[in-house]
Parts: C-alpha cells; sequence; structure tokens
C-alpha cells in the first residue's frame, strides 16, 4: 500500500471516529424525524379508513316503495349476508331439495375476456326468475363480486305473487374465473298486454339461447329463466319451488340462509350448490376451495341429470 | 430520507438486523401458511367464515388475486427478498442499492398493505386476520427498516 493511500484510510477513519463521537448524527436525527413521521402517516391513514368504513357503514338507503321504479336499492345487511353464507351451511346443505338440475350441452364453449361465460336470461316479472336469482347470486358471490344489484319483485298478478329478488339490470359482476353475462328482458311493470322491456340480449346470449333452450334439452322451448354455463350444461325454469319464498321479504330469506335446516336455506343454498358445480365444471375447478368442498362436489354428481 | 455526505459512516444500530430479520421471517411464515391454505383442499384457514371477520371470505376474492397470481404468493416472495436485504451482512453493506432498495420495498410493501386494507373494507366488506396479521407485520417492518436507516446515520443517497 503506497503512503498516500495510507493517509487517505487514515483521514477517512479519524472522520468517522469524529462523526460517532462528537458529532451528532445531524442526517440521522432529521431523518429519524421523517422515518417516525412515515410510519404515523401510515397508522393515520389506516385508522381513518377504518373510521370511514364505520361511519358510512349502513348508510346506504335501504329498499324504499316511494319510488314509481320497479327497483330499489338492495339493503347492505342483505348483500353481506348473502355474500357471506358460511362454507358450514353450503356443506351441510349439500344438494338440499331442489326440483331440478342442470342438464349436458357439450357445445362449443364461448370465451369471453379469457374466460367462461356463463349466461342468464330472465325478467323482472317471472316468479321462476325471481327464486333463481337467489341461488345464482350467492353462488356466484363464492367466485367474484356483484355491484349494482337492485331489489325487485315478481309480477303481483302471476302465481308465486311479488316474489322478494334481485335484479341484474344494470348490474356488473367481476370474477378471475368466469364472464357472467346476465340478461334481464323485461320489468315488472305492466305495458300493453306485456312489460316493459329493459335488456336485448347481444350476438353471443340470443345464440345460447336459441341454440340449447328447447328440446332436445328441454320440453318447452324459449322458457325463462334460462342459464347456459358456457354451453356445456344449462337450466331452464326454477331449480326449487319458489313457494319457499312466499311472503318473506329480502332480509328474512337472506337471513334464513345461514340456517342449513330452513327450507329457504335447502331450496337456495342446495341450488347454489348446483351452480358452483357447473361454473368449477366449466372454470377449471377453480377456486378450490369452493370447488373441492364437500357440498358442491356433492352437487357435481347431479350434473346432466335434469 | 435526506442527501447525506458520501464519507458519513454507515452505522446500523445493534438491534436492527435481528428485528427486522425476525419480522421477515415471521411475514414469510404468514405467508406459506396463506398459500399453502391457497393452493390446498386438505387445509382450511383457521378463520372465522362469518360475519365481519372472514378470512374465506377474502381469500377467495377477485381481490385476494394480483397480475393472475395469489397475493398470498407476491407476500411470500417478497418476504423473501425482504429476508435477504435484512441479514447482518445485508445490513451492514455499504452497497447505496442496498440501503435505498431496502428502504424503497418497505415503502412498496406498506403501500400495497394500504390497498389490502382498502379492499377488505371497502371492496370485499369483510377482514381477514391472517391478513391482517401480515399487514402488522409489514407495518413494523416499514418503521423498523425506516428508523434503522435513519439512526445509521447515512441515510440512503437520493441524489449524487
Amino acid at each position: 500500500m503506497t503512503k498516500d493511500k495510507q493517509a487517505q484510510r487514515d483521514r477517512r477513519d479519524a472522520r468517522a471516529r469524529a462523526a460517532m463521537t462528537t458529532r451528532p448524527k445531524q442526517g440521522g436525527i432529521s431523518g429519524m424525524w421523517m422515518a417516525i413521521g412515515g410510519v404515523i402517516a401510515v397508522v393515520v391513514v389506516i385508522i381513518g379508513m377504518v373510521i370511514y368504513h364505520e361511519a358510512t357503514k349502513g348508510n346506504s338507503s335501504p329498499a324504499s316503495s316511494a319510488g314509481a321504479g320497479s327497483t330499489s336499492t338492495v339493503p347492505p345487511a342483505v348483500m353481506h349476508d348473502v355474500e357471506s353464507v358460511p362454507a358450514s351451511v353450503f356443506n351441510t346443505v349439500g344438494i338440499g331439495k331442489q326440483l331440478a338440475y342442470p342438464v349436458a350441452f357439450h357445445g362449443h364453449a364461448p370465451n369471453v375476456g379469457g374466460k367462461p361465460v356463463a349466461a342468464y336470461i330472465g325478467a323482472e316479472y317471472c316468479p321462476y326468475c325471481a327464486a333463481e336469482r337467489w341461488p345464482v347470486v350467492t353462488a356466484l358471490s363464492r367466485f367474484g363480486k356483484f355491484s349494482g344489484l337492485k331489489a325487485t319483485h315478481s309480477s303481483s298478478s302471476d302465481v308465486y305473487p311479488n316474489t322478494q329478488t334481485f335484479s341484474f339490470h344494470g348490474s356488473t359482476y367481476s370474477s378471475p374465473y368466469i364472464t357472467f353475462q346476465p340478461v334481464e328482458t323485461a320489468s315488472n311493470q305492466p305495458q300493453g298486454d306485456s312489460y316493459k322491456p329493459l335488456d336485448t340480449p347481444n350476438a353471443l346470449q340470443a345464440s345460447m339461447f336459441q341454440t340449447y333452450n328447447g328440446p332436445p334439452y328441454f320440453s318447452q322451448s324459449g322458457a325463462i329463466p334460462f342459464i347456459s354455463y358456457s354451453n356445456q350444461y344449462g337450466s331452464q325454469g326454477a331449480s326449487y319451488s319458489p313457494q319457499v319464498l312466499a311472503g318473506l321479504s329480502m332480509s328474512q330469506i337472506a337471513s334464513a340462509l345461514h340456517d342449513p335446516s330452513s327450507p329457504v336455506a335447502q331450496g337456495v343454498i342446495g341450488t347454489a350448490n348446483t351452480v358452483s358445480a357447473a361454473v368449477c365444471a366449466i372454470d377449471g375447478g377453480k377456486p378450490a376451495s369452493v370447488c373441492q368442498s364437500p357440498g358442491v362436489t356433492a352437487a357435481a354428481k347431479k350434473l346432466g341429470s335434469g | 430520507l435526506e442527501v447525506a455526505d458520501r464519507d458519513e459512516v454507515w452505522d446500523p444500530p445493534a438491534w436492527a438486523w435481528p428485528v427486522t430479520t425476525i419480522l421477515a421471517l415471521v411475514g414469510l411464515g404468514l405467508s406459506i401458511y396463506l398459500t399453502i391454505v391457497h393452493y390446498s383442499t386438505a387445509v382450511t384457514l383457521a378463520c372465522s367464515s362469518t360475519g365481519t371477520i372472514n378470512c374465506e371470505k377474502v381469500t377467495t376474492s377477485p381481490e385476494s388475486y394480483l397480475l393472475g397470481r395469489p397475493v398470498a404468493v407476491w407476500g411470500l416472495v417478497y418476504f423473501v427478498v425482504v429476508l435477504v436485504m435484512c441479514l447482518p451482512a445485508a445490513w451492514r453493506s455499504q452497497s447505496q442499492a442496498m440501503k435505498i432498495g431496502r428502504v424503497a420495498l418497505a415503502i412498496l410493501g406498506v403501500l400495497f398493505v394500504l390497498r389490502l386494507i382498502y379492499a377488505e373494507l371497502f371492496e370485499i366488506d369483510a377482514i381477514c386476520l391472517w391478513c391482517t396479521a401480515v399487514h402488522a407485520v409489514m407495518l413494523a417492518l416499514f418503521g423498523a427498516v425506516l428508523v434503522a436507516t435513519a439512526a445509521a446515520g447515512n441515510p440512503p443517497q437520493t441524489a449524487s
């Protein structure tokens, strides 16, 4: 080592010793305050989010009958109940009490956004659609999230009148597993001899409806509700009796979903397991926590049995 | 953190590596558990699945995925990298890249935690206790890395 390098090293060591013994770490002190401030800022942001969440919880106006429209806001508690049905309830109910199961189509599987497509075609006035939406929303909430769902009821002049339910009109659904395309063709508001029209099926939905919603898959042609699970399986009509929902409010129905022995849970949760099994059949069995659960695997054995 | 004299010594406090290493190990352990549960059908989260506390709802939500991979897997990768950067040799390192990288990683982690907490509160409407434990570890790690870096007296340089 040269003398110059040794001298340079000695000077550097001397500066270091001085910094540690005689000079306060100015950068360290102000940096320390910045570090502490950063931690406090993050904690304050978290506390702020929690406080805001608690303050706004339940502030959404509940379903109101004041409006003249056919739909209203779904009470947050209803959505919460539907989205938080425990896995134990799904597994205890299993297939529950269903009237029909999806039939097998085994057709060409459409793909939208890189995901298989499940399409629902129904109408707000239709009492069987009113019943079928409950298990569809309950099941699909295990695969993704709905937003913009509205509260509505079936026609007051049809069988199972005023069955309380959701409307898919104007709603969105996001899932990493499937694309869900619901269509509500009409409202529950009479117009002439029929009901006020709402959504028009797109080409894919119309094709599914025309190709599979009739013989040899179903005895009736064009009946609603119709659901196609990526043209592999499909259902027509209500999968359980709408009678179990008669006279119940949305809150009462949603609450009953958590009681496996209730007739509501036997119908809705049983069908939700079948809907889940059909979705698992088209999305590669994901997520495993749903698709491998006892309730869904029990329902999977009924797929294709009609 | 402010610009420091290049000649000022890098002298991290004695507690820096043990504290951050332990936190990284705890975070890694939690992430491994969440990853195993995600991919296994034989293991379920030891957590409530009803009401506001609902781990299953959170871990099976669309928000539990990032760039097509489960967030638990990203957490596992994150804590492996953080663990390496919090070992004694890494804390002793004079490398500016190491110092800046460690702080940047801590900030990135805590920003992601804020995003996940927002998702739990406002999008999923459920809280996952295991995820909250990871968030707490991440916040503690963030604080420890920042304070230790500042106390080292030669914070990472942001300009030359």
